[in-house]
Protein backbone atom coordinates (compact mmCIF):
# COMPACT_ATOMS: atom_id res chain seq x y z
CA UNK A 1 0.00 0.00 0.00
CA UNK A 2 2.42 2.13 0.90
CA UNK A 3 4.53 1.47 -2.18
CA UNK A 4 2.15 1.90 -4.67
CA UNK A 5 1.02 5.09 -2.91
CA UNK A 6 4.82 6.32 -3.12
CA UNK A 7 5.07 5.04 -6.90
CA UNK A 8 1.92 6.78 -7.78
CA UNK A 9 3.17 9.83 -6.02
CA UNK A 10 6.34 9.59 -7.86
CA UNK A 11 4.69 8.82 -11.55
CA UNK A 12 1.82 11.51 -11.38
CA UNK A 13 1.90 14.34 -8.40
CA UNK A 14 4.18 16.97 -10.61
CA UNK A 15 3.34 20.42 -9.39
CA UNK A 16 -0.18 19.35 -8.54
CA UNK A 17 -0.94 18.68 -11.64
CA UNK A 18 -1.69 15.42 -13.25
CA UNK A 19 -1.66 14.58 -16.90
CA UNK A 20 -0.70 12.20 -18.67
CA UNK A 21 1.05 12.24 -21.58
CA UNK A 22 -0.93 12.50 -24.97
CA UNK A 23 -3.94 13.05 -22.80
CA UNK A 24 -6.14 16.40 -23.07
CA UNK A 25 -7.49 16.71 -19.66
CA UNK A 26 -5.64 17.46 -16.61
CA UNK A 27 -6.50 17.86 -12.53
CA UNK A 28 -5.05 20.43 -10.48
CA UNK A 29 -5.79 22.10 -7.27
CA UNK A 30 -7.19 18.82 -5.85
CA UNK A 31 -7.53 19.07 -2.03
CA UNK A 32 -9.74 17.59 1.15
CA UNK A 33 -10.32 18.36 4.32
CA UNK A 34 -9.67 16.55 7.73
CA UNK A 35 -12.47 13.98 8.25
CA UNK A 36 -14.16 11.41 9.87
CA UNK A 37 -16.23 8.52 7.59
CA UNK A 38 -16.89 10.33 5.04
CA UNK A 39 -14.48 13.25 2.56
CA UNK A 40 -14.65 15.13 0.23
CA UNK A 41 -12.48 15.96 -3.39
CA UNK A 42 -12.64 19.27 -4.76
CA UNK A 43 -10.62 19.72 -7.92
CA UNK A 44 -10.34 21.63 -11.17
CA UNK A 45 -10.77 19.35 -14.23
CA UNK A 46 -9.34 20.82 -17.30
CA UNK A 47 -9.72 19.83 -20.54
CA UNK A 48 -7.34 21.11 -23.48
CA UNK A 49 -8.53 19.19 -26.54
CA UNK A 50 -11.68 19.80 -28.95
CA UNK A 51 -14.26 17.39 -28.02
CA UNK A 52 -16.24 17.39 -24.67
CA UNK A 53 -15.02 14.89 -22.12
CA UNK A 54 -16.53 13.77 -18.61
CA UNK A 55 -16.01 12.13 -15.13
CA UNK A 56 -17.95 9.08 -15.47
CA UNK A 57 -15.95 7.34 -11.97
CA UNK A 58 -13.03 7.34 -9.24
CA UNK A 59 -11.79 4.66 -6.91
CA UNK A 60 -9.03 5.10 -3.87
CA UNK A 61 -7.51 2.63 -2.36
CA UNK A 62 -9.03 4.12 0.64
CA UNK A 63 -12.48 4.16 0.19
CA UNK A 64 -14.94 1.69 0.14
CA UNK A 65 -16.89 3.76 -2.39
CA UNK A 66 -15.95 7.37 -4.00
CA UNK A 67 -19.42 8.97 -5.85
CA UNK A 68 -19.76 11.62 -7.95
CA UNK A 69 -21.80 13.84 -6.87
CA UNK A 70 -23.26 17.66 -6.90
CA UNK A 71 -24.84 19.70 -4.13
CA UNK A 72 -27.36 22.08 -5.00
CA UNK A 73 -29.45 25.17 -2.80
CA UNK A 74 -33.17 25.22 -3.31
CA UNK A 75 -35.12 28.44 -2.28
CA UNK A 76 -37.93 27.64 -0.44
CA UNK A 77 -41.11 29.43 -1.79
CA UNK A 78 -42.50 31.95 0.18
CA UNK A 79 -39.79 32.32 2.45
CA UNK A 80 -37.18 35.12 2.73
CA UNK A 81 -33.17 34.74 3.61
CA UNK A 82 -32.64 37.16 5.96
CA UNK A 83 -29.14 38.17 7.26
CA UNK A 84 -30.15 41.18 8.48
CA UNK A 85 -30.99 41.42 12.65
CA UNK A 86 -34.32 40.84 13.54
CA UNK A 87 -36.26 43.11 15.19
CA UNK A 88 -39.54 42.59 17.14
CA UNK A 89 -41.83 40.07 16.25
CA UNK A 90 -42.44 36.54 17.10
CA UNK A 91 -41.49 33.20 15.82
CA UNK A 92 -44.76 32.73 13.93
CA UNK A 93 -43.89 36.39 12.08
CA UNK A 94 -40.78 36.30 11.42
CA UNK A 95 -39.07 35.96 7.65
CA UNK A 96 -37.72 32.49 7.87
CA UNK A 97 -34.05 31.42 6.26
CA UNK A 98 -35.32 29.19 3.45
CA UNK A 99 -32.51 27.78 1.84
CA UNK A 100 -31.91 24.04 1.75
CA UNK A 101 -29.44 22.49 0.52
CA UNK A 102 -29.19 18.97 -1.10
CA UNK A 103 -26.81 16.51 -2.57
CA UNK A 104 -27.55 14.40 -5.17
CA UNK A 105 -25.40 11.40 -7.20
CA UNK A 106 -24.56 12.28 -10.59
CA UNK A 107 -23.73 9.84 -13.38
CA UNK A 108 -21.25 11.99 -14.84
CA UNK A 109 -19.33 15.23 -14.32
CA UNK A 110 -19.20 17.31 -17.92
CA UNK A 111 -15.89 18.77 -19.06
CA UNK A 112 -16.08 20.99 -21.99
CA UNK A 113 -13.45 21.45 -24.20
CA UNK A 114 -11.18 24.07 -23.82
CA UNK A 115 -12.72 24.84 -20.79
CA UNK A 116 -12.95 23.45 -17.39
CA UNK A 117 -15.03 22.38 -14.15
CA UNK A 118 -14.70 23.15 -10.57
CA UNK A 119 -15.25 20.90 -8.13
CA UNK A 120 -16.00 22.85 -5.10
CA UNK A 121 -18.13 23.23 -2.24
CA UNK A 122 -22.18 23.46 -2.96
CA UNK A 123 -21.66 22.32 -6.19
CA UNK A 124 -19.76 19.27 -8.36
CA UNK A 125 -17.44 17.30 -5.83
CA UNK A 126 -16.28 13.62 -5.15
CA UNK A 127 -18.03 12.03 -1.82
CA UNK A 128 -15.42 9.47 -0.59
CA UNK A 129 -16.65 6.51 1.98
CA UNK A 130 -13.03 6.14 4.11
CA UNK A 131 -11.49 3.12 5.95
CA UNK A 132 -9.78 5.48 7.80
CA UNK A 133 -10.03 8.83 8.91
CA UNK A 134 -7.81 11.52 7.45
CA UNK A 135 -5.70 14.12 9.28
CA UNK A 136 -4.04 17.19 7.18
CA UNK A 137 -1.14 15.70 5.51
CA UNK A 138 -2.33 13.04 4.68
CA UNK A 139 -3.18 12.01 1.44
CA UNK A 140 -6.10 10.15 -0.55
CA UNK A 141 -4.48 8.33 -3.59
CA UNK A 142 -7.22 8.49 -6.29
CA UNK A 143 -7.94 7.07 -9.71
CA UNK A 144 -10.18 9.42 -12.03
CA UNK A 145 -12.24 7.56 -14.99
CA UNK A 146 -13.04 10.03 -17.97
CA UNK A 147 -14.82 8.80 -20.82
CA UNK A 148 -12.57 9.42 -23.18
CA UNK A 149 -9.23 10.21 -21.64
CA UNK A 150 -9.59 7.04 -19.77
CA UNK A 151 -7.79 6.35 -15.93
CA UNK A 152 -5.98 9.68 -14.30
CA UNK A 153 -4.04 9.16 -11.21
CA UNK A 154 -4.06 12.23 -8.81
CA UNK A 155 -2.87 12.35 -5.03
CA UNK A 156 -5.31 14.89 -3.26
CA UNK A 157 -3.56 16.39 -0.46
CA UNK A 158 -5.54 16.57 3.01
CA UNK A 159 -5.43 20.79 3.91
CA UNK A 160 -5.42 21.52 7.58
CA UNK A 161 -8.41 23.57 7.83
CA UNK A 162 -8.16 27.29 8.03
CA UNK B 1 -83.45 19.16 45.49
CA UNK B 2 -85.25 22.06 47.04
CA UNK B 3 -82.16 23.13 48.92
CA UNK B 4 -79.85 23.39 46.61
CA UNK B 5 -80.96 26.46 44.83
CA UNK B 6 -81.91 27.82 47.87
CA UNK B 7 -77.67 27.72 48.83
CA UNK B 8 -77.06 29.04 45.39
CA UNK B 9 -79.05 32.03 45.80
CA UNK B 10 -77.26 32.57 49.45
CA UNK B 11 -73.69 31.94 47.65
CA UNK B 12 -74.24 34.18 44.60
CA UNK B 13 -73.85 37.34 45.25
CA UNK B 14 -70.95 36.41 48.03
CA UNK B 15 -68.96 34.61 45.53
CA UNK B 16 -69.52 37.74 43.17
CA UNK B 17 -68.52 40.27 45.39
CA UNK B 18 -65.83 38.10 46.24
CA UNK B 19 -64.38 37.76 43.01
CA UNK B 20 -64.16 41.28 42.05
CA UNK B 21 -62.59 42.23 44.81
CA UNK B 22 -59.92 39.64 44.08
CA UNK B 23 -60.19 40.98 40.79
CA UNK B 24 -59.46 44.16 41.52
CA UNK B 25 -56.51 43.30 43.88
CA UNK B 26 -55.03 41.27 41.07
CA UNK B 27 -55.33 43.66 38.50
CA UNK B 28 -53.77 46.50 41.22
CA UNK B 29 -51.08 44.33 41.66
CA UNK B 30 -49.93 43.77 38.31
CA UNK B 31 -46.71 45.59 37.13
CA UNK B 32 -45.90 47.92 34.52
CA UNK B 33 -43.64 45.69 33.59
CA UNK B 34 -45.49 42.59 33.53
CA UNK B 35 -48.09 44.03 31.27
CA UNK B 36 -45.57 45.24 29.12
CA UNK B 37 -44.32 41.90 28.64
CA UNK B 38 -47.41 40.67 27.91
CA UNK B 39 -48.68 43.17 25.82
CA UNK B 40 -45.53 44.81 25.01
CA UNK B 41 -42.86 43.89 21.70
CA UNK B 42 -42.39 40.61 22.02
CA UNK B 43 -38.54 39.25 21.86
CA UNK B 44 -37.96 36.79 19.21
CA UNK B 45 -37.43 34.24 21.56
CA UNK B 46 -35.52 31.18 20.03
CA UNK B 47 -38.00 28.12 20.67
CA UNK B 48 -37.06 26.70 23.41
CA UNK B 49 -35.72 22.44 22.99
CA UNK B 50 -33.72 20.22 25.33
CA UNK B 51 -31.61 17.06 22.90
CA UNK B 52 -29.21 14.68 23.57
CA UNK B 53 -25.69 16.45 23.80
CA UNK B 54 -22.17 15.06 21.95
CA UNK B 55 -21.38 13.18 25.84
CA UNK B 56 -24.68 11.64 26.06
CA UNK B 57 -25.84 14.38 28.49
CA UNK B 58 -29.20 16.48 28.26
CA UNK B 59 -28.91 20.33 26.23
CA UNK B 60 -31.64 21.93 26.48
CA UNK B 61 -31.41 25.97 24.65
CA UNK B 62 -33.53 28.11 27.52
CA UNK B 63 -30.00 26.75 30.07
CA UNK B 64 -27.63 28.57 27.81
CA UNK B 65 -29.35 32.06 28.62
CA UNK B 66 -26.14 34.39 29.07
CA UNK B 67 -24.11 33.04 26.32
CA UNK B 68 -24.41 33.38 22.31
CA UNK B 69 -24.90 30.50 20.50
CA UNK B 70 -25.14 29.75 17.06
CA UNK B 71 -27.34 26.71 15.90
CA UNK B 72 -26.79 25.04 12.66
CA UNK B 73 -28.55 21.66 11.24
CA UNK B 74 -26.47 19.12 9.34
CA UNK B 75 -25.38 15.97 9.81
CA UNK B 76 -22.21 13.71 9.68
CA UNK B 77 -22.34 12.21 6.29
CA UNK B 78 -22.44 15.11 4.58
CA UNK B 79 -19.14 15.62 2.94
CA UNK B 80 -19.56 19.24 1.52
CA UNK B 81 -21.69 21.72 2.85
CA UNK B 82 -21.67 20.81 6.27
CA UNK B 83 -18.38 20.64 6.96
CA UNK B 84 -17.93 23.71 4.89
CA UNK B 85 -19.50 25.28 6.98
CA UNK B 86 -18.43 24.24 9.98
CA UNK B 87 -14.41 24.18 8.93
CA UNK B 88 -15.31 28.42 8.13
CA UNK B 89 -17.58 28.54 11.80
CA UNK B 90 -14.19 27.02 13.61
CA UNK B 91 -11.99 29.81 11.91
CA UNK B 92 -14.41 32.24 12.78
CA UNK B 93 -14.99 31.45 16.52
CA UNK B 94 -11.40 31.41 16.89
CA UNK B 95 -11.15 34.93 15.79
CA UNK B 96 -10.29 38.24 18.63
CA UNK B 97 -13.55 39.48 17.48
CA UNK B 98 -16.02 36.98 17.92
CA UNK B 99 -17.70 36.65 21.47
CA UNK B 100 -14.70 34.37 23.50
CA UNK B 101 -17.96 32.60 24.97
CA UNK B 102 -19.94 31.48 21.74
CA UNK B 103 -21.95 28.16 22.10
CA UNK B 104 -21.65 26.66 18.58
CA UNK B 105 -24.82 24.06 18.23
CA UNK B 106 -24.51 21.30 15.17
CA UNK B 107 -28.27 19.54 15.37
CA UNK B 108 -28.54 16.51 13.74
CA UNK B 109 -31.05 16.22 10.81
CA UNK B 110 -29.93 12.28 10.61
CA UNK B 111 -30.58 10.79 14.17
CA UNK B 112 -30.64 7.25 12.59
CA UNK B 113 -27.09 7.36 11.85
CA UNK B 114 -25.48 10.46 13.94
CA UNK B 115 -25.35 9.09 17.66
CA UNK B 116 -23.99 11.16 20.16
CA UNK B 117 -20.52 9.46 19.65
CA UNK B 118 -20.52 9.92 15.92
CA UNK B 119 -21.01 13.36 16.36
CA UNK B 120 -17.91 13.91 18.66
CA UNK B 121 -16.15 12.14 16.10
CA UNK B 122 -17.05 14.34 14.05
CA UNK B 123 -17.24 17.68 15.13
CA UNK B 124 -13.98 17.08 16.80
CA UNK B 125 -12.50 17.30 13.68
CA UNK B 126 -13.56 21.01 13.44
CA UNK B 127 -13.18 22.67 17.33
CA UNK B 128 -13.76 20.12 19.86
CA UNK B 129 -15.78 22.90 21.78
CA UNK B 130 -19.07 22.45 19.08
CA UNK B 131 -22.02 21.12 20.65
CA UNK B 132 -23.48 18.31 18.25
CA UNK B 133 -26.99 17.16 19.57
CA UNK B 134 -29.08 14.52 18.30
CA UNK B 135 -32.32 12.55 19.48
CA UNK B 136 -35.22 10.34 18.55
CA UNK B 137 -37.03 11.81 15.85
CA UNK B 138 -39.86 12.37 18.43
CA UNK B 139 -37.93 15.22 19.76
CA UNK B 140 -36.39 16.30 17.01
CA UNK B 141 -39.24 16.74 14.97
CA UNK B 142 -40.59 19.53 16.76
CA UNK B 143 -37.64 21.44 17.00
CA UNK B 144 -37.18 20.95 12.83
CA UNK B 145 -40.77 22.61 12.96
CA UNK B 146 -40.30 25.10 15.33
CA UNK B 147 -36.87 26.56 13.14
CA UNK B 148 -38.84 26.22 9.77
CA UNK B 149 -35.91 23.48 9.17
CA UNK B 150 -36.94 21.35 6.23
CA UNK B 151 -35.47 17.92 5.53
CA UNK B 152 -36.06 14.90 3.34
CA UNK B 153 -34.13 12.00 3.03
CA UNK B 154 -32.40 11.45 -1.27
CA UNK B 155 -31.60 8.00 -1.89
CA UNK B 156 -28.09 8.29 -3.79
CA UNK B 157 -26.87 5.94 -6.16
CA UNK B 158 -24.35 3.60 -3.35
CA UNK B 159 -24.91 0.12 -2.91
CA UNK B 160 -26.27 -0.64 0.27
CA UNK B 161 -28.85 2.11 0.03
CA UNK B 162 -26.84 4.92 1.27
CA UNK B 163 -28.86 8.24 1.65
CA UNK B 164 -28.07 11.84 1.87
CA UNK B 165 -30.44 14.21 3.59
CA UNK B 166 -31.27 17.91 1.80
CA UNK B 167 -31.82 20.19 4.83
CA UNK B 168 -32.79 23.92 5.54
CA UNK B 169 -29.04 25.27 5.87
CA UNK B 170 -29.35 28.50 7.53
CA UNK B 171 -27.38 29.70 10.51
CA UNK B 172 -29.43 30.88 13.63
CA UNK B 173 -27.66 33.64 16.36
CA UNK B 174 -29.37 33.52 19.46
CA UNK B 175 -28.15 36.05 21.97
CA UNK B 176 -27.27 36.21 25.18
CA UNK B 177 -30.92 37.26 26.26
CA UNK B 178 -32.25 33.89 24.64
CA UNK B 179 -33.49 35.88 21.15
CA UNK B 180 -32.98 34.98 17.98
CA UNK B 181 -31.04 37.94 16.64
CA UNK B 182 -30.16 37.32 12.92
CA UNK B 183 -29.35 34.50 10.60
CA UNK B 184 -26.27 33.45 8.07
CA UNK B 185 -26.17 31.23 5.61
CA UNK B 186 -23.41 27.94 5.32
CA UNK B 187 -22.83 30.10 2.29
CA UNK B 188 -21.27 32.80 3.85
CA UNK B 189 -17.46 33.72 4.23
CA UNK B 190 -16.12 33.64 7.83
CA UNK B 191 -15.17 37.42 7.68
CA UNK B 192 -19.57 37.59 7.86
CA UNK B 193 -19.39 34.81 10.13
CA UNK B 194 -17.32 36.87 12.25
CA UNK B 195 -18.99 39.97 11.79
CA UNK B 196 -22.20 38.34 12.78
CA UNK B 197 -21.07 36.18 15.77
CA UNK B 198 -20.08 40.00 17.20
CA UNK B 199 -23.88 41.45 15.77
CA UNK B 200 -26.25 38.96 16.82
CA UNK B 201 -24.22 38.35 20.85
Amino acid sequence: MKRSIALAIALFATAGVARPANSPISVSDAWSRPATGTAVVYATLRNAGSAPDRLIGATSPIATHVGLHQSYETKMSGMSMSGGSMGGGSMGNMAMPGNMVGMRSVSSIPVPPGGSTMLKPGSYHLMVDLRHDLKAGDTIPLRLHFAKAGWLAVIVPVKPLP
Amino acid sequence: MSATPDVTARRGPRVATISLVLLLAAVAAIPVAALWQAFGPKPNLAPDFTLTDQTGRPFTLSAQRGVPVVLFFGYTHCPDTCPTTLAKLAQAVRSSAAPRDVRVAFVTVDPARDSPNALARYLHVFDPRFTGLTGTFNMLDPVYAAYHVWREDVPVNHAGGDYSVAHGAALYFIGRSGAIRGYGSWADDTPLMIHDLKEFQ
